[in-house]
């Protein structure tokens, strides 16, 4: 199987104005610091961690909407790069994002019908099905019924207008679909609505995904694999069985341990959980040596002085922690 | 807490709480004849989804819709009539006796005042306490909310400090008032998983301290099972089913709260299709025959059709509002 996505090393840093107390004397965010990763063909990655810790940056690296400060994305072997050129246009039809927020995502000033057809009169100037027909053979596809068509977002439910946020994504058949928190805006019942429309349509159109979200039951459901985040690092990745059953990482542990489990006792507030001291630090001014280490109640002397190298931990399983290093090369570096 | 002759423990009390927006001159009703009890000390769960009255009753509780709505039934806070209560009456309890947080901190905080005295103006408004006698306060507040460094932090304005700090700050301007009932409006939905947990376990520490009620409002199952007592469940402006929380996530009956606890994927187990609820929920204000959930339930019937099925007990303190048949 070949990978249709691939990141090397992928830097992005942002400048920051360093004016008042927080940032004073620093200046760099690195929102995304040294990144690799590769999703396979017809295969769905997710990429999970908290807010600021970097996956919307990634989003935005990978479909090439802003430059990398260094580093490489390569799409279907052809490098990505965020140059306004002949190329980079070329590849955005096979490459479409759906957004969280799908009011902020549509235009409200165009129908939902205008709104799918509005790739293919981009795009597909020269399609031999009308743009019309071929957008609302996309919209019934994606369960949206003849009489929305005409409708404006305003006058749709969240469900149906993510539905057509969907259907303009798919609409150029694209063989990626970046989400980033597709369902984090919509009602429960209403989730498990576009989960499953997303499974089917993966299936159907033979979609690669990148899956943003901070849901791990939701990652769980629909990824084949998993790449958690923090700080703009991966410290965790592998097969989504593999790490969300047996994390290694203690942020992977935590995070899972924060998943509320309806019908567990709720006396589960002061029992057995792991709940992280304080927050995630603010990027512009990332800890020393493990970047996770204030906040890990397994943190040595070690982890505050050098950062942990990726080990391989089983069959495409790979954590960034000493606690593994150790582990599995003896001594420490 | 000062108690007259109405059963102690109760501590608010709503009776056919029935709330109607003008609209294009026309009525509409969004939330139809709500009751439910509240006893002191008790933490209560409602969740339900977008839309269905689970916020705007506690708007109208503490009298903050604005003139186009028109309020009916009847509404007792320890013993005393809420609804129609002057604004000068109602200030008394608002935001001192019943408090309330909501979803996100940092549009509740005002941007341009330091933290410490926006927490001081609820004590100034509140308790009276001015100066040093109010700093020391502020201190003690920042402390039991957790807040690290807190008088540095009383400095700070809103926008120094992260959500889940903010969330903190928001508790403990609640709390300022010393309020017996605190509403919790998705507490926790604007914040990260792990600060998710830490802000449950303070909300859950501080009710058990201070003796205070506390409703959780959320649309998220889990959140309400790890620290409510009871929980209600709300289906397009009415309740439809109230239990203890190990029961309604063992036993719930409603097909509604049944496909909500479907609806969530399993971590634990692999499952390869989610249930869903078939359709979406009916718009405010639209008249529905019978059953408000008629249209997307599985187990309808010709009656549920016809007339609206009412709040009834099917075991100790479990109500349900459904006519089908229950489950063994």
């Amino acid at each position: 199987m070949t990978a249709l996505l691939k990141v090397h090393n992928l830097h992005r840093h942002f400048a920051v104005e360093g004016k008042n107390e927080w940032l004073a004397g620093k200046s760099i965010l690195r929102a995304v610091d040294g990144v690799t990763l590769s999703v396979q063909r017809g295969k769905t990655l997710g990429l999970v961690g908290e807010s600021g810790c970097g996956k919307s940056t990634m989003a935005k690296l990978v479909l090439g909407l802003i430059p990398a400060t260094a580093g490489t994305v390569e799409f279907d072997g052809k490098p990505v790069t965020a140059k306004r050129n002949q190329a980079w246009r070329a590849a955005r039809r096979h490459m479409q994002m759906v957004y969280q927020d799908p009011l902020g995502a549509l235009d409200r000033r165009l129908t939902a019908l205008e709104q799918v057809t509005e790739p293919l009169l981009i795009h597909d100037k020269q399609g031999e099905i009308k743009p019309t027909v071929a957008a609302k053979t996309m919209m019934r596809a994606v369960g949206l019924t003849d009489n929305l068509f005409e409708r404006y977002p305003h006058e749709l439910s969240g469900g149906q207008r993510q539905r057509v946020v969907l259907a303009r994504a798919l609409v150029l058949k694209p063989s990626l679909l970046v989400c980033d928190e597709p369902i984090s805006a919509l009602d429960v019942s209403v989730q498990a609505q576009v989960i499953n429309l997303l499974d089917d349509l993966r299936q159907q159109m033979n979609l690669t995904m990148l899956f943003i979200s901070h849901d791990l039951r939701v990652v769980r459901h629909i990824c084949d694999e998993v790449a958690v985040m923090y700080l703009g690092r991966i410290i965790e990745q592998g097969y989504a069985k593999d790490v969300l059953s047996h994390p290694a990482h203690p942020y992977t542990q935590a995070l899972i341990s924060a998943i509320s489990t309806p019908g567990m006792k709720h006396t589960k507030v002061s029992s057995g959980r792991i709940i992280l001291k304080g927050e995630p630090p603010n990027p512009v001014d990332v800890p020393t040596g493990c970047s996770f280490h204030p906040r890990c109640a397994l943190a040595t002397a070690h982890c505050k002085t050098s950062a942990p190298v990726v080990t391989r931990i089983g069959d495409g399983h790979t954590v960034s922690c000493h606690l593994h290093t150790m582990i599995h090369h003896g001594a420490s570096s | 807490m000062t108690s007259s002759a109405v059963d102690s423990s109760t501590l608010l009390d709503i009776r056919e709480l029935r709330i109607a927006f003008e609209h294009r001159g026309r009525s509409l009703e969004v939330l139809h004849g709500v009751s439910l009890r509240i006893a002191a000390g008790e933490s209560v769960g409602l969740v339900g989804e977008s839309g269905c009255g689970k916020s705007i009753t506690w708007l109208s509780v503490l009298g903050l819709l604005g003139k186009h709505t028109h309020v009916t039934g009847s509404v007792q806070f320890q013993g005393r009539e809420l609804l129609g209560l002057s604004d000068t009456a109602l200030s008394q309890i608002r935001g001192r006796k019943i408090a309330m947080i909501f979803q996100d901190p940092s549009s509740s905080l005002n941007p341009a005042q330091r933290i410490g005295s926006q927490i001081a103006e609820s004590l100034a408004l509140h308790r009276g306490l001015r100066g040093a006698q109010a700093n020391a306060e502020i201190l003690e507040l920042l402390d039991h909310v957790e807040i690290p460094d807190a008088k540095r932090r009383m400095n700070a304005y809103p926008h120094e400090l992260s959500g889940g700090m903010n969330q903190r700050v928001m508790i403990a301007m609640a709390l300022a008032g010393q309020p017996d009932l605190l509403i919790a409006d998705e507490p926790t939905t604007a914040l990260d998983a792990t600060v998710q947990a830490q802000i449950l376990v303070l909300l859950d520490t501080i009710r058990r301290e201070t003796g205070m009620a506390l409703v959780t409002i959320s649309h998220d199952l889990g959140v309400i099972s790890e620290i409510s007592d009871r929980v209600l469940v709300m289906y397009a402006g009415s309740i439809v089913e109230s239990a203890p929380s190990q029961t309604l996530f063992s036993q719930a009956q409603h097909p509604y709260s049944l496909g909500l606890l479907a609806a969530m994927p399993a971590f634990d187990v692999e499952v390869h299709r989610l249930t869903t609820i078939r359709g979406s929920i009916p718009q405010a204000g639209q008249l529905i025959q019978g059953c408000s959930f008629v249209a997307r339930c599985d187990f309808a019937q010709d009656n549920c059709r016809h007339s609206a099925p009412a709040l009834r007990t099917i075991a100790v303190g479990h109500e349900l509002a459904c006519t089908r048949k229950l489950a063994a």
